[in-house]
């Protein structure tokens, strides 16, 4: 039975998607004080222009007096759900409004990309972006890295509510580290804030140094860079990314930044706690370290075996700077589109899809089907073995170490692999569409799982001029690959019922059903004539006060007659007479 | 006693003998000072020593302990990948 959304839940989801759209509003300050700083007139009125329209939004959808206070189950994964997207539809005001994109749909694609750590761009220019939009393009990659809910929480909107666990849960998160989900907001905060402070401290003194940058733009490059690389977002000022700075020193600062990002935040508050021990016992540490070597491994021996890079500072310089990025989820490359597509051979692009699609640990910036999931599959995999060998009335419980010692139950291997099923059918649905639309299977398919792992990495066809239809394909795999994929689905399926449900009772739906012949009624059930005659004189639905379909008399017969009697206990026993949706959710319609 | 979800227990099956009551462990979280949300994990430590329980948290010089900690451990795990991948290409071009 698919739960519809009532005007209970609606009120409530609305109500609080206008707080989060208040304080998209209020943090477009931030950019528009840099912009008026910076003497950057066009961007300041784009800013104050984007501020005034997403705040009067925002105030406008909180207005809406949710019933109760607190959120049900339901209303906080949809309120997830949606508040992803319009968050995205109200953060690329600005770049639309900057004239850089073709459409409103391409900024809205840079936003959502920014939001989810993807960092792909559909930017129609090839000049530096203003120092303002940048900044706000860094914004959105912080705010997506550590979750736009969690951002909410840590700010103390949201904190007090009672839902607040699903919330968290459903945006991906798994490690509640303090008392309350918004202790975690904070010290996630704390430490992406000092690792972003360590790292931009560093950048700017590279770029001043051995790139030769004046201080003030060696600090904005130094802030992008480290923002992004901790953030795992991967964008950068230049339109070039990162190849632009061709800086050896400043691509191992970027390096640490981004495997400081892979890693678990929730267990670097748990090593304050219990000692840096932690750090080696968990499951998910131990599962990033192995795929990282064998990853390495097979980039090695691909890139002994490829001529065209032949040398070992190529090796460093493209492949492993590379390789840190596709595994930790950055999307930095050294690399130009091109040269993916058309120079680096199969096995190189291959090695980089395989580092892609895992993506770093739980609680971390990074995208992917995460670490521990793996983990848990390759445990449950071993488990399996092991109990087939086993006497049949033996019992064996296998654990795991991850936040302490837990154990493997079978619900939780059926939810993991049903999360990285899901994660690999959205790899071949892109990979499909991209080739369908004419390009590289090869091509197609790093696309594809790039922008589902939240990746960015690029083999060139992410574009301005590629089709609307893999644009599409693309929007919805980063959305869903952030939120992985249940949030998504669980909102979709929930608004596609509760429309369903309104199409189906609507007024003009049985005002056309009631001009339908008696002989054509008959012909879509599939009866001969003089056949379920009480059939076709169905009385209508009626929504009772859960909101479900109960089954209403047949037409002309009054409620509490023998008729109606019969009608109910044949619909007890399964029969046909009633139209609409039994309470069991089956379509009594035969 | 109800449990959590529904079911019946006696006390002891609940809480190990000499275990606080509901009214004492209350007591505990007031003498502690702490507001209605922190109680569900206040447990055994409101119990014993309440205010030591509430200071456990992480303090400003752990988190730069451990900054420093995840910093050289990351050093490690980029000159472990460095070193590995040096070692592979070698004996892949040999």
């Amino acid at each position: 039975m698919w739960t519809r959304l009532r005007i209970e839940d609606v009120r409530s989801i609305v109500h609080y998607l206008g707080l989060f759209v208040v304080i998209v509003g209020v943090l477009m300050v931030v950019p528009l004080v840099v912009a008026l700083l910076s003497r950057e007139w066009n961007p300041a009125i784009w800013f104050a222009l984007s501020l005034g329209v997403t705040t009067s939004v925002g105030l406008a959808m909180s207005i809406v007096r949710p019933t109760e206070m607190g959120l049900t189950r339901k209303q906080a994964t949809i309120l997830t759900g949606l508040a992803w997207l319009v968050v995205a539809v109200f953060c690329a005001i600005p770049s639309y409004l900057s004239g850089n994109y073709l459409s409103y749909f391409d900024a809205l694609f840079n936003a959502a990309s920014s939001l989810t750590g993807t960092g792909m761009s559909l930017m129609n220019s090839f000049r530096p972006i203003p120092t303002s939009l940048s900044v706000w393009n860094s914004m959105m990659v912080i705010i997506g890295a550590q979750g736009i809910v969690l951002v909410a929480m840590g700010l103390g909107t949201i904190s007090n509510l009672s839902g607040t666990g699903t919330l968290f849960s459903a945006e991906g998160h798994s490690d509640k580290i303090g008392p309350q989900v918004a202790d975690t907001s904070r010290f996630v905060g704390i430490f992406m804030g000092i690792f972003i402070l360590v790292g931009t401290v560093a950048c700017t003194l590279i770029l001043i140094v051995s790139d030769g940058f004046t201080p003030g733009f060696a600090l904005l490059h130094g802030f992008t860079c480290a923002a992004n690389a901790v953030a795992t977002g991967g964008t950068t000022i230049m339109p070039t990314g990162v190849d632009y700075y061709r800086s050896t020193e400043l691509n191992l600062v970027l390096s640490l930044l981004e495997l400081t990002g892979t890693f678990s935040f929730a267990l670097y508050f748990y090593m304050a706690r219990k000692g840096p021990r932690e750090f080696l016992r968990d499951i998910e540490t131990r599962v990033i370290l192995c795929w990282m070597a064998v990853v390495t491994v097979v980039l090695s021996i691909a890139f002994a075996g490829d001529g065209r890079f032949g040398s070992l500072e190529i090796f460093f310089d493209k492949g492993l700077f590379n390789l840190i990025s596709a595994v930790t989820g950055t999307g930095y490359m050294t690399f130009t589109s091109s040269q993916i597509s058309s120079v680096a051979s199969s096995a190189v692009v291959f090695t980089l899809i395989l580092g892609m699609c895992m993506g770093g640990a739980t609680s971390s910036t990074a995208g992917g089907f995460k670490a521990i999931r793996m983990g848990l599959v390759v445990r449950s995999v071993v488990s399996e073995v092991r109990r087939t060998l086993m006497p049949a009335h033996a019992r064996e419980v296998d654990r795991f170490y991850h936040f302490g010692e837990q154990e493997l139950t079978p619900e939780m291997s059926r939810n993991v692999m049903l999360v990285i099923i899901l994660y690999l059918i959205s790899f071949a649905i892109g990979a499909v569409l991209g080739v369908a639309y004419g390009y590289d299977a090869v091509s197609a398919v790093l696309e594809s799982v790039s922008c589902t792992a939240n990746c960015g990495i690029s083999s060139g066809i992410v574009t301005p001029g590629m089709p609307m239809g893999l644009k599409v394909c693309y929007f919805i795999q980063m959305l869903a690959g952030r939120l992985e994929f249940i949030t998504l689905l669980t909102t979709l399926a929930s608004i596609g019922s509760s429309v369903g449900y309104a199409v189906e009772s609507s007024r003009l739906r049985r005002s056309i059903v009631g001009h339908v012949p008696v002989e054509i009624k008959r012909a879509w059930h599939g009866q001969r004539s003089g056949e379920g005659a009480r059939t076709l004189r169905q009385g209508h639905g009626r929504a009772d006060a859960a909101g479900e379909r109960v089954h209403a008399p047949a037409r002309g017969r009054r409620a509490g007659s023998p008729g109606a009697a019969a009608d109910r206990r044949q619909c007890a026993r399964g029969g046909i007479g009633f139209s609409g949706r039994t309470r069991g959710g089956g379509d009594d319609r035969r | 006693m109800t449990t959590r979800d529904g079911g019946g227990a006696e006390p002891s099956d609940a809480f190990p003998t000499g275990t606080p009551s509901t009214g004492q462990l209350a007591r505990g979280v007031r003498a502690a000072g702490m507001q209605p949300a922190d109680r569900a994990d206040a447990g055994a430590g409101a119990r014993r020593a309440p205010r030591r329980a509430r200071a456990r948290g992480v303090r400003p010089r752990d988190i730069a302990r451990v900054t420093l900690v995840i910093a050289c451990f990351m050093l490690l795990i980029l000159l472990a990948v460095f070193l590995l991948a040096f070692i592979a290409y070698l004996f892949a071009s040999s």
